[in-house]
């Protein structure tokens, strides 16, 4: 009944977890943003500071050539290269090709210039030596540390916006599911009211809020529901009062006959005559109580006894002929002038459309007792077969009112069980399943 | 089917309003020797059933177009009828039953019924009417219209008054428990507040003024009501 994402609930978690987690997105992109800049700007002043370092020990010497100072920090000399006018490094460490490669590429510079190749950070920059010596610096820092601190942070980054998302879905399913179990209760309270209980109401006294508005709309719709079923009810017991007075007449009338003639012919006549009358009492008393509500369901009915009986029920006499051989014996849990009321009507249509036979049978089918009526007539020809149980459809060329499927499967329907058609051709097969015992 | 004997000639009075059960009912009593009373709804009824008519046992439809049989049988016993009554109904719903013999019915068949089961009936009936005189209250009921009234005098009731009244005046100086007046006034089931029959007996007592009723409506503190 309720498909997944399609509840108010997951639709408010799901909406709830987009939006987390695109927040958290941009959360992280903004911090990564500002992660490099401040990167960026740490390697330059790094860099630049090293430059410095470096230019500050060199010294033009009395031949005209350049010499380094000693320094404290010999790190400095693992990263600097120092190239002279022409061209010639005069000073710089070994280093892997690549490296080497760019600090070539950077040796003939004109201008301060700063790249990154190969997680590292190269500034090259020329430098005047005392006011006549030109020579070129090139210092390199390496960008692991920044990058590993750049993925250290996105992974944490990462971890936090999921766990702010999940958290963020966890908290709205569970304050939603809180706000919204009144509405639900209510929902299947009223559910189960409208289908068994038409009395019961929502108590909406001494509170004001949007429950006992809701609880108030539920209650004038439980309202309608009940009027409009004790209407039906009403028209329903009328129908059926109106119908018995005539057969009380049609009775009297037979009795009164039986009582002043004894002729054979004559009270095997207006038995005849009581007997129909008696059965069309039957059916509306059934109908009554369906109507009302109060039709008795624990009965047993045995499918031997409900055939025989239907088939002696049935119009048209012997013809076609009604095979009944297939009826297995069962019980159904059903008082039996219900349950005739679901077979009989099966089995007028099929002797109406049968060419040559009828067949009847009985099986179980899981809990339920299945009843296959079957004829070998030309078919159901109607685009939608199912339609034919409502009432006043018929099918093409029948000569029936329309009204007897339509009041089987509502019978069958009231016991828990229903209609159907199973083959529409060849032969046509309408089923009737009821519960089992 | 055998005629069913009444061991004599029985006065039975018929309240049926469709023609084709009234023509049964009555050709099968007269064939077998006794005299019908008929009447075609429940104003006849009043007036062609009730004490003076000599009838010994009533068959009364529940489905009148005029009134409510049961109404009917209520009026009846409140003009001093004490014949006994078979109720002929549709409605075979255990509350359409019970709300039968609290109105003051004696039997019922649903119908469509067998007409000599319905004939053993009212002989059963017959045999077991009583027959003593009883003091009667004065007051006539009209079921088709609601209304009470004396030499002439007429008061409008509610359905829920005429029934509380008819139900006390059944037997004029006889305590009628409350529960009687609720099970006569009310479907049967319905939970009745004190107050509520307190309030509809104080309205009774002043439309019986409004006509001079001879009687009074009295309360028997913890017990019930009575006529006297």
């Amino acid at each position: 009944m309720k498909a997944p994402g399609r509840t108010l609930i997951s639709r408010i978690v799901w909406t709830t977890t987009v939006v987390s987690a695109i927040a958290m997105a941009a959360m992280i992109g903004t911090v990564l943003l500002v992660l490099a800049a401040l990167n960026s700007n740490n390697i330059d002043a790094r860099l630049n500071d090293q430059l410095s370092a470096v230019s500050s020990t060199l010294t033009a010497g009395t031949d005209g050539t350049l010499t380094e100072l000693d320094t404290a920090d010999d790190s400095i000399d693992e990263t600097t290269w120092i190239y002279g006018v022409d061209g010639s490094l005069l000073e710089g460490p070994r280093a892997g090709r690549a490296v080497t490669r760019v600090v070539d590429e950077l040796s003939n510079t004109r201008t301060r210039q700063r790249i990154d190749r190969f997680e590292h950070a190269f500034l090259a920059a020329p430098v005047t030596i005392e006011g006549s010596l030109q020579t070129v610096v090139v210092v390199e820092t390496s960008l692991e540390p920044y990058e590993s601190t750049r993925n250290n942070v996105l992974i944490g980054l990462i971890a936090l916006g999921l766990t702010v998302t999940t958290g963020s879905a966890a908290v709205a399913a569970w304050t939603v599911r809180r706000t919204l179990a009144p509405v639900e209760s209510m929902a299947t309270r009223a559910e189960d009211w409208s289908e068994h209980d038409l009395d019961s109401r929502f108590d909406v006294t001494g509170s004001d809020d949007e429950f006992a508005r809701l609880g108030q709309t539920l209650n004038i719709l439980l309202d309608r529901v009940a009027g409009a079923l004790r209407n039906e009810q009403q028209l329903t017991s009328e129908l059926a009062h109106e119908l018995r007075t005539p057969l009380t007449a049609i009775r009297g009338e037979a009795e009164l006959t039986m009582m002043t003639d004894r002729s054979p012919a004559v009270v095997e006549r207006q038995e005849r005559v009581v007997q129909i009358v008696d059965r069309m009492s039957e059916t509306i008393t059934s109908l009554l109580a369906i109507a009302r509500g109060d039709h008795r369901v624990d009965g047993r009915t045995s499918t031997i006894d409900l055939v025989a009986a239907a088939v002696d029920h049935a119009p048209g006499g012997a013809t076609p002929p009604i095979d009944v051989a297939g009826v297995a014996d069962l019980e159904i849990a059903a008082p039996s002038e219900l349950v005739l009321r679901v077979l009989a009507p099966l089995i007028d249509n099929a002797r109406r459309h049968a060419s040559t036979t009828v067949a009847i049978t009985a099986s179980a089918s899981g809990r339920s007792v299945r009843l296959d009526v079957s004829d070998d007539g030309s078919g159901i020809t109607a685009a939608e077969p199912d339609a034919l149980f409502q009432s006043g459809i018929r099918d093409e060329g029948s000569d029936g009112a329309g009204l007897g499927l339509a009041l089987s499967r509502r019978v069958a329907r009231t016991l828990g069980g229903d209609v159907t058609i199973t083959s529409v051709a060849g032969p046509t097969t309408f089923t009737m399943t009821l519960p089992q015992p | 089917m055998r005629w069913c004997t009444m061991g004599g000639m029985t006065v039975v009075g018929i309240c049926e309003d469709d023609p084709d059960v009234r023509r049964v009912l009555t050709d099968a009593l007269r064939m077998g020797g006794h005299r019908v009373v008929i009447a075609r709804n429940g104003q006849e009824a009043v007036g062609n059933l009730g004490v003076g008519s000599g009838v010994e046992v009533l068959v009364l439809d529940v489905g009148l177009p005029d009134a409510d049989g049961r109404d009917v049988c209520q009026a009846l016993r409140a003009s001093g009828q004490q014949a006994p009554v078979l109720f002929l109904t549709a409605f075979d719903a255990v509350h359409d039953r019970v709300s039968g013999f609290h109105a003051g019915g004696d039997d019922y068949v649903v119908k469509p019924f067998a007409i000599s089961e319905v004939l053993v009936r009212i002989a059963a009936l017959a045999r077991r009417a009583r027959v003593e005189p009883r003091q009667t209250s004065g007051l006539t009921l009209h079921p088709d219209r609601f209304t009470v009234s004396v030499d002439g005098r007429e008061a409008s009731l509610t359905p829920t008054e005429f029934r509380m009244l008819a139900a006390i005046a059944v037997e004029p100086g006889t305590v009628v428990r409350r529960r009687t007046v609720v099970a006569a006034a009310w479907p049967d089931g319905a939970i009745v507040n004190e107050n509520t029959i307190d309030s509809y007996i104080r309205r009774l007592r002043i439309k019986l003024a409004t006509i001079d009723a001879p009687a009074e409506l009295a309360t028997v503190r913890g017990v019930g009501f009575t006529l006297r």
